[in-house]
């Protein structure tokens, strides 16, 4: 079948059979691998993409439900302003990323932040429930995302709220 | 490429869908997806031949609210439903923020979620405890039907052959006090959802509702009448007896509960009643 959806800010058309994931579409055909193939069945959020405005899980996408949407892989979005924001979050609350988990972790972020700027610990880590990370405490995440919501309402608003 | 395998219709009026599936009775209607790939491992998944997008079916995401019910149609997110606020009833949303992550719930519907027939879904307790009614149509009328005559039942959900829920109503009643707990056992599937909500005028106790949804779906009305008209807090007597009475009411199942959930169901029953008590 013939899909068509924008990713990353392009329209893009490209074939594919019915039962394919969205994540190995992602993968494979547009080489995007930001997204991981990890565990497949919705639990890890390591293929954490966004979809329509929202953060979802590509492998529990068939790709026909792509059809006509848009899609920011975090390949798109580390273009932003905004990934700046949650990378220097990141940054001064001292956490590294594994790799594995990285796009998972930031796109949530980015998913809390839009929901709330100023969220609470209790959101954050919330949020941070579908996302399975075993390199960072989830203190230091909370720390990570409060700090990137500080840069970002300096950068917006010249000021914290 | 099996490009010939599936079918792929994405109808934009019920008019379209009810005539395309008239063709094609074998299809399956699709709503957010995320039960039909989450169990099929790391192969290429296996979808049905024949699928309805109900996607681009403009009326089943729409939200009304009229004085007394809240209409939500059956395409609306889990997310959306949680994001309306303080209008949806505080055990249920409770219950939809229970539901997977919070992509999971960016993707999964609030039908999807009731239709899902492998199990009592966890929209159903709440939806059971508040008098919930689903529409159901087909290409010919529309009927609605309680959600405790729906999911209340062993055995195969009561939906017909090329019908579908395409609306949920739910009673604004104001509920005075909620408990939701979802039971999650390591090793199984076996879990459930249960829920607790009352109301109250002046101190004495004019409704209760008390309802599991896992495998089976518990929802005792004779012993839900013991507490009625009962003065707040609770006399401990009462509450002890109305513990007494669930427990034999779990006895005497024919299908018996596993030991994790028959003690989890009595400890939540116990911490419901015990805020309630003097």
């Amino acid at each position: 079948m013939t899909i068509e959806f924008i990713l990353n800010e392009q329209e893009v058309i490209t074939q594919a059979d019915a039962n394919t994931r969205l994540i190995d579409i992602l993968r494979e055909t547009f080489h995007l691998l930001e997204a991981k193939a990890g565990c497949l069945i919705g639990i890890c959020g390591a293929c954490s993409i966004i979809f329509n405005g929202k953060i979802i899980k590509s492998c529990l996408i068939p790709v026909f439900q792509a059809q006509g949407s848009k899609i920011i892989t975090m390949e798109g979005f580390a273009q932003t302003d905004g990934y700046q924001d949650i990378l220097k979050g990141f940054e001064k609350a001292g956490v590294e990323n594994c790799g594995y988990c990285e796009t998972g972790k930031i796109l949530m972020v980015e998913a809390i932040l839009v929901k709330n700027r100023q969220p609470t610990r209790n959101e954050i880590l919330l949020g941070f429930g579908g996302v399975r990370c075993r390199c960072t405490e989830p203190e230091s995440l909370v720390e990570a995302v409060l700090a990137a919501a500080d840069i970002r309402q300096r950068r917006i608003y010249g000021r914290t709220a | 490429m099996d490009v010939q395998r599936n079918q792929l219709f994405f109808p934009t009026t019920f008019q379209e869908l009810f005539s395309e599936w008239t063709g094609c009775p074998d299809g399956i209607p699709f709503a957010g997806g995320t039960q039909l790939l989450r169990f099929q491992g790391k192969w290429a998944p296996n979808i049905p031949r024949n699928i309805f997008c109900l996607d681009k079916l403009e009326e089943l995401h729409r939200i009304t609210r009229t004085e007394r019910y809240l209409e939500i149609g059956a395409m609306v997110k889990l997310n959306e439903i949680i994001g309306l606020g303080k209008i949806v009833p505080e055990v249920f949303t409770r219950c939809l923020e229970g539901i997977g992550g919070l992509q999971i719930r960016n993707l999964a519907t609030i039908g999807g979620n009731i239709c899902n027939g492998s199990r009592r879904s966890d929209a159903s307790a709440p939806m059971i405890a508040l008098d919930a009614n689903y529409e159901l149509r087909t290409a010919a009328a529309a009927r609605w039907i309680s959600a405790s005559r729906f999911s209340g039942h062993p055995g195969p959900l009561p939906i017909n052959p090329q019908e579908l829920l395409t609306r949920i109503r739910i009673p604004l009643d104001p509920w005075d006090y909620s408990l939701y707990k979802k039971f999650k056992p390591s090793s199984s599937e076996e879990g459930g959802v249960m829920v607790f909500i009352i109301r109250n005028q002046k101190n004495i106790l004019t409704n209760i509702r008390l309802v599991f949804a896992g495998a089976l779906v518990l929802q005792d009305r004779n012993t839900e009448t013991l507490l009625i008209g009962k003065r707040l807090p609770l006399d401990r007597k009462n509450a002890r007896n109305f513990v007494e009475h669930w427990e034999s009411y779990l006895s005497s199942l024919t299908t018996p509960l596993d030991g994790f959930l028959q003690d989890n169901i009595v400890n939540f029953i116990e911490t419901g009643l015990l805020s309630l008590s003097d």
